[in-house]
């Protein structure tokens, strides 16, 4: 297709870029392009202006923070991810090891960013299934300065994000990686896109029992979300025989690529696989930790 | 290709070019009441703008050429007496979703996108039909004046009383409704269409990604522009893909050309992948219910099928044949039938125009047969492999006449098959079976038995099927002085490795090196005579005409050798690249010496006329049949319903192989187009007409990593029918594919009671068919299942 004419302009600081994004709605930032130069393309989407936020140096690379916790800046593309020491260290084997290699195919993890990603709120993130089961914190500036959002406050029913249209994601914060985790999907052939993804981290206790476990949920539901009531349920417990039943499940998806029964069973199958695997990894690692 | 080298009709641009965009209706079925062009023509840079109306007189609908149901068959109107199709723009009506109604005409690309979107047409809505058994219904839709029923026409092959008697005093019978599913084609290069005109010679020139090229010239200038012929010049650049749909006319391809003249500067069009997958002609779509008879002991005695074809909104170029007698006479595929009937009805309906895809109606008769004859095994209680083997036609049989219009010319069918089993460990396949079980995965295996029917054909033969124009190949061989030869072909590559498969030809009975071969194709003022590379007929038609050629050049040389040795010609041989007298003191002449005595003619033999520069046409006596067996094994989650394809087992007969690693090429990429089929593709249109799925985003297609590992292997049965004894390769492996894998993932149910799933098998439908009675539970019901360990 061909894209319609439009300003374009490339900032070096943030500063300048929160500037430039206060002129609209029909002004955009552009991190990787995977998702906005897609749209444009098939004329999906109209721009004035885009905001092209990659020669801004601050909104790159993967830091430690003084507590452990890794701050990944809103530029660093999903390959960048990939290999990371610090996110190696900490998230391979795990939920997020498991999902960047399956997302789309390495041309677009070249591009896509994290930031870019999760700003673009896509229901079928597996990204965003990953940020919610890590409880990562969303780092954003905008005309009225910096703020934190819960990632978890991040998406929700009727709307991409809830970030305003002149407000970026500047970096996330992942919470210290639980023991286990792990990510599994179901995709279209078509798209590739997950009908359904399930993130699961979890940490057991000493007692053997479930200490804390999130699940992240992707593709099936019109926005990601999580599984408050399962992990209610599990949490406390000793890990359980049966998977408890999904209870409520708000916004699941009904539509060309899977009918929303499907999409609910895809919900319990996924959760139950990624389950086991996010307990036997945390099983691995406390024996490497008493070995140690 | 591989270095991004080619150059494809978009990437052409002549000086001063025009670009042209096409607005397509948005509605499967509506009167047209206005066209409001007045904004769109004070766009920037815009310089023409058509609709029907400015065209009615000056460009005659696309005609259909293949009318099997002969004078049983009901047409649209063409002006010239023969049965025409849809007008190049729309003319008071649509019909589908991808019907031309207007064109602009603009300086640049984006100019005349943009125009377009300004155009306003009012439109009075229709009602739709896009089922051919609702078309055909009392009170149905009428697509075209002239078309009573929109049934374009009913038609038959084989012995219908016999047929029904076998099957009604049968000992077993088994009976099947199945949707043979549409498909959309997807090559990687859309089509493109660049007119120019030359006001001093008042000739036309195309420039289209188009698979046959004086095809294109003949129908287009004698049937749509009506210009002379000889006023027209195609020329095909790269062509990225076809698998059919480019043998096909198209509204673009006589506009750019009357708009080139109108506006005396190029005109270029450039399709996009949504206008493709609305306007290329798409593939398959039968509804059929299929018979099958037989006795106890797994001896078949009787087939029938009446199937509902959707022909789309008109008659495509060759789309009718392809409906009915493709189809038709196939259905018995390998085996000796002893009864056999197949009745179609051809219907328009509004959806895009049905054309060819890979392997097409072949495909679509191998399916309903292979579905079949499994589920008369499993009925009879016997292995389907031993019944596929029971039934087959006997190498002594050959030729054979299937009953139903072919005539088959050589074959060991059985061989090909017990090849097949055996790299599928098909022995084993039980414990295979249960060790997948504890994986909790369901194995299945499939087998996809046929015969493709390829080569088209005998002139003589197409003409009686229905068919206006020849069917024959061409070839012209030049040797140059230097010994270098050039090798030109009448039919054009849209992928295959024309360029290799021919040099070879031609180096092999030459006896030179294959790189001082070069081969020339796909423009019309430069290339002999030839009918288009469909039907996996190049190599099969085509080839031979290069071999003949080959064997004058090598006569006229050594005649001309003999006289330069002063020997009678039966004294000299050729081997190795030269002439020599046999058992002769005389120094060899090598290949070039020859060429160059012939290039100066100074001392020719009486009536020897110089240089050697050969044309040569071949019209087999009959088409021939590939054939073979393949076996595909899959795994299916029990749980998400996933399939996987796990092992392809492809055993292909296609007479001697000139390159293997083209036909091996092809027989990969072909399996794949039927896997598509059977596990994603398909086309779908709303109650409106509207194509659900147009764009790669709601239409899958195999991707490299659905690719499971091939393992193939060939045995080689020459046909009678053409002096290299090869028969077609291209499409073949498409014929049985859907079939195998539709076997497999059945079998792999069919322990759960599950007799059939249709196409395309969806990890969806799979689930949905194993918790069958047990409806998928709601959230809050679910019942717990156990994970993990305590």
């Amino acid at each position: 297709m061909i894209l319609d004419n439009f300003d374009y302009v490339a900032p070096e600081s943030l500063e300048e870029a929160v500037a430039a994004l206060a002129k609209g709605p029909t002004t955009r930032p552009l991190a990787g392009g995977r998702g906005l130069l897609t749209e444009l393309k098939r004329g999906e989407r109209r721009v004035e202006r885009l905001v092209d936020l990659r020669a801004i140096a601050a909104l790159r690379g993967v830091d430690q923070l003084p507590d452990g916790r890794l701050r990944v800046g809103a530029l660093t593309t999903l390959a960048e991810l990939l290999v990371d020491p610090f996110v190696r260290a900490a998230h391979v084997p795990g939920a997020l090891g498991d999902a960047v290699p399956e997302i789309e195919d390495p041309q677009a993890r070249n591009r896509s960013t994290v930031g870019g990603t999760l700003a673009g709120g896509d229901p079928g993130s597996d990204l965003a299934a990953v940020m919610l089961a890590l409880g990562a914190s969303v780092n954003c500036v905008g005309p009225d300065g910096e703020r934190v959002v819960a990632i978890d406050q991040l998406f929700g029913p009727g709307r991409p994000t809830c970030l305003a249209p002149d407000e970026l994601i500047t970096s996330v914060d992942l919470a210290l990686a639980e023991p286990g985790g792990a990510y599994e999907r179901f995709a279209d052939r078509a798209t590739l896109d997950a009908i359904c993804g399930v993130a699961v981290t979890v940490a057991l206790g000493a007692d053997g029992r479930l200490a804390r476990c999130r699940i992240g949920v992707v593709g099936a539901t019109a926005w990601p979300c999580r599984l408050d009531a399962v992990e209610h349920v599990l949490t406390g417990t000793g890990i359980p025989v049966t998977m408890p039943p999904l209870l409520e499940v708000d916004g699941v998806l009904d539509d060309r690529a899977a009918s929303g029964k499907y999409r609910i069973h895809l919900i319990r199958v996924l959760a139950e696989r990624a389950f086991v695997r996010a307990v036997e990894r945390a099983r691995v690692g406390e024996d490497g930790r008493t070995t140690s | 290709m591989l270095r991004g080298d080619a150059r494809f009709t978009a990437d052409m641009a002549l000086p001063n070019m025009l670009h042209m965009a096409l607005l397509r209706s948005e509605h499967g079925h509506a009167r047209i009441t206005g066209i409001d062009t007045a904004r769109a023509q004070q766009m920037p840079g815009v310089v023409r703008v058509v609709t029907g109306a400015d065209l009615a007189d000056k460009l005659m609908p696309l005609p259909c050429i293949w009318i099997p149901g002969g004078v049983e068959s009901h047409f649209p109107p063409h002006p010239f007496g023969v049965p025409g199709a849809g007008p190049v723009l729309a003319q008071g009506k649509v019909r589908y979703i991808g019907d031309a109604v207007a064109a602009v005409v603009a300086e640049t690309a984006h100019q005349a996108h943009d125009a377009i979107q300004s155009i306003r047409v009012d439109y009075e809505l229709l009602p739709v039909v896009t089922e051919p058994q609702d078309a055909l219904a009392e009170g149905a839709p009428q697509l075209h004046e002239a078309v009573k029923n929109n049934l374009n026409a009913y038609w038959t092959c084989g012995d219908r009383q016999g047929t029904d008697t076998a099957i009604s005093s049968a000992e077993v019978a088994v009976e099947l409704d199945l949707y043979n599913q549409r498909t959309i084609n997807s090559p990687i290069e859309p089509r493109a269409a660049l007119g120019d005109y030359d006001p001093t010679t008042e000739e036309y020139t195309l420039y289209a990604s188009t698979q046959s090229p004086h095809n294109h010239r003949f129908l287009l200038a004698e049937l749509v522009l009506g210009i002379p012929l000889n006023k027209l010049r195609v020329v095909a650049p790269s062509v990225g893909g076809s698998f059919g749909t480019k043998g096909y006319l198209y509204p673009d391809m006589p506009l750019v050309l009357y708009l080139a003249k109108e506006l005396r500067r190029p005109v270029k069009w450039v399709d996009s992948r949504n206008g493709l997958m609305r306007s290329t002609v798409q593939g398959r779509d039968h509804r059929q219910h299929v018979t099958l008879a037989g006795d106890r002991d797994g001896r078949i005695t009787a087939l029938r099928c009446t199937s509902y074809a959707n022909l789309g909104a008109y008659p495509s170029t060759i789309g009718p044949g392809v409906a009915t007698a493709l189809m038709g006479r196939s259905i018995t595929g390998p085996y000796a039938i002893p009864h056999a009937f197949c009745e179609v009805y051809a219907t328009f309906t509004n959806t895009v125009p049905l054309g060819a895809q890979r392997g097409s109606g072949r495909a679509e008769a191998t399916y309903l047969m292979e579905r079949l004859i499994d589920l008369y095994a499993q009925k009879v209680g016997l292995d389907p492999a031993a019944v596929r083997l029971r039934n087959m036609v006997a190498p002594d049989r050959f030729p054979y006449d299937n009953g139903l219009g072919w005539t088959y010319d050589s074959g060991d069918y059985a061989t090909a098959l017990n090849l097949a089993l055996q790299h599928s460990d098909y022995a084993g396949i039980e414990t295979a079976r249960s060790e997948a079980r504890e994986r909790g995965k369901l194995l299945g295996i499939g087998i996809g038995s046929f015969v493709a029917i390829c080569g088209v054909g005998p002139s003589t033969r197409m003409s009686q099927e229905g068919m206006l124009g020849g069917t024959w190949e061409s070839a012209n061989i030049r040797v140059h002085p230097s010994g270098e030869v050039a090798v030109t072909i009448g039919s054009k590559s849209t992928g295959q490795s024309h360029e290799t498969t021919f040099a070879q030809i031609a180096a092999d009975a030459l006896g030179v090196d294959v790189a001082s071969v070069k081969v020339f194709q796909s423009d019309t003022d430069r290339t002999p005579y030839g009918q288009g590379t469909y039907g996996s007929r190049s190599y099969s038609v085509g080839g031979p005409a290069v071999h003949l050629a080959a064997g004058r050049v090598i006569a006229k040389m050594r005649a001309a050798a003999a006289h330069a040795f002063g020997v009678d010609e039966s004294a000299v041989e050729y081997a190795d690249g030269a002439f020599s007298v046999v058992g002769g003191q005389q120094k060899p002449k090598a290949f070039n010496d020859i060429a160059m005595a012939l290039w100066y003619g100074w001392n020719l033999a009486p009536g020897m006329e110089p240089s050697i520069d050969v044309t040569t046409f071949f019209d087999p006596p009959d088409f021939n049949y590939p054939f073979g067996s393949h076996v595909a094994v899959v795994e299916v989650d029990e749980a998400t319903g996933q399939i996987e394809l796990v092992k392809y087992v492809a055993v292909n007969d296609t007479g001697p192989v000139g390159n293997p690693l083209v036909v091996d090429g092809q027989i990969e990429g072909s399996i794949l187009h039927g896997v598509g089929q059977a596990l994603m593709e398909e086309a779908r249109y709303d109650a409106q007409g509207h194509l659900l799925t147009d764009d790669l985003r709601t239409y899958a297609i195999p991707r490299a990593t659905d690719a499971p590992f091939f393992v193939l292997d060939r045995t080689v049965t020459p046909s009678p029918h053409n002096p290299l004894g090869v028969k077609g390769a291209g499409e073949i492996a498409t014929v049985p594919a859907a079939a195998a894998v539709s076997n497999a993932v059945c079998n792999a149910l069919a322990s759960f009671g599950i007799r059939h799933v249709g196409m395309p098998i969806t990890a969806e439908k799979i689930w949905a068919a194993l918790h069958e009675g047990t409806p998928a539970s709601a959230s809050q019901s679910t019942p717990g299942v156990p994970v993990g360990n305590p």
